[in-house]
C-alpha cells in the first residue's frame, strides 16, 4: 500500500449505502473483543496522559514524527490489516 | 522533531478566551475525550456572527486566515494556517441528509465544556452531535472515529 493511496482510501467520501453498512458492522464489533481491545486502549492512553492537554501534546507530537518518517495514515492501516489497535503509531 | 512547532495551550487558550461561541469538533474533540486518535489539524465550529472575533483572536497568536470574513459567509468554511492548520465550519447548519441535519445552535445548546488540564475550558459537541459530524464526512476515518466516540460513551460512569 503506497503512502497516496492508503492517503486516498482514507480520505474518500463513501456512497451512503455503504457508510451505513460499514458503520453498522463496526458498531456490532463493539459489543465483542474489538470494543473490549479499544477500551483497553483507552484507559491506558489516559492513565499515560491524563489531561486533555497531555494528549493533545502527545498527538501533535506523534503526528510531526510520524509524518516525517513513514506517514501516519500508511502505518494506520497497516495495523488495521495486522489486527493492531487503531488510530496511533 | 521532538516537540510541537506550535503550543496547543496557546490556540486552545484563544478559543477559550475570545468573545466567541466556538465548538471543537473532529479528531482533536475526541483526544480532548480521551480517545487515542492522531490528527494534523484542528477543527473548530464557530456562529457565523463571531468570524471578525475569532479572526482577531487568532490573530494574536500568529494565525491568520485565508479568506475574508464575507468570503467565509458565503463558503462556509475558512482556514487559519501557520505551521498549525485550523480549519473553520461557519455554516449555520451542515447537513448532508434530513436525519442528520443539525445546527449550530443545536449544537452549541448541548455542548461539553472540558477543562484541559489548566483550568481552561474548551467547549465540545456532545457525543451524540460528535456522531453527526462525523457521520457527515462518511470517510473511512470517519467509521473508526465513530467508534472510538462510542467506546468514549461506554468509557462513562
Amino acid at each position: 500500500v503506497t503512502r497516496e493511496a492508503a492517503t486516498l482510501a482514507w480520505e474518500a467520501k463513501l456512497p451512503t449505502p455503504e457508510f451505513e453498512r460499514l458503520l453498522a458492522t463496526a458498531l456490532a464489533e463493539l459489543d465483542g473483543r474489538e470494543g473490549e481491545e479499544m477500551l483497553a486502549f483507552m484507559a491506558w492512553f489516559n492513565r499515560r496522559y491524563p489531561t486533555p492537554l497531555e494528549r493533545l501534546r502527545f498527538t501533535t507530537r506523534e503526528w510531526r514524527r510520524s509524518n516525517a518518517t513513514r506517514g501516519i495514515l500508511t502505518q494506520d492501516l497497516a495495523r488495521r490489516a495486522s489486527g493492531g489497535p487503531r488510530g496511533t503509531r | 522533531v521532538e516537540g510541537p512547532e506550535h503550543d496547543d495551550e496557546d490556540v486552545l487558550r484563544a478559543i477559550a478566551t475570545a468573545p466567541v461561541r466556538v465548538l471543537l469538533i473532529g479528531r482533536r474533540a475526541l483526544v480532548m475525550l480521551g480517545a487515542p486518535v492522531l490528527t494534523s489539524d484542528y477543527d473548530i465550529w464557530i456562529s457565523i456572527d463571531d468570524i471578525e472575533a475569532l479572526n482577531a483572536a487568532f490573530f494574536a497568536i500568529g494565525l491568520h486566515a485565508n479568506k475574508t470574513p464575507a468570503e467565509a459567509r458565503s463558503t462556509g468554511r475558512y482556514v487559519f494556517e501557520n505551521d498549525l492548520r485550523v480549519d473553520v465550519l461557519v455554516a449555520r447548519s451542515a447537513t448532508a441528509r434530513d436525519e442528520l441535519n443539525l445546527s449550530f445552535e443545536d449544537a452549541w445548546s448541548r455542548r461539553e465544556s472540558v477543562d484541559v488540564g489548566d483550568g481552561t475550558l474548551v467547549s465540545l459537541p456532545c457525543i451524540d452531535d460528535l456522531i453527526t459530524t462525523k457521520r457527515w464526512g462518511s470517510r473511512a476515518k470517519d467509521l473508526i472515529d465513530i467508534q472510538w466516540l462510542e467506546v468514549t460513551r461506554r468509557s462513562r460512569p
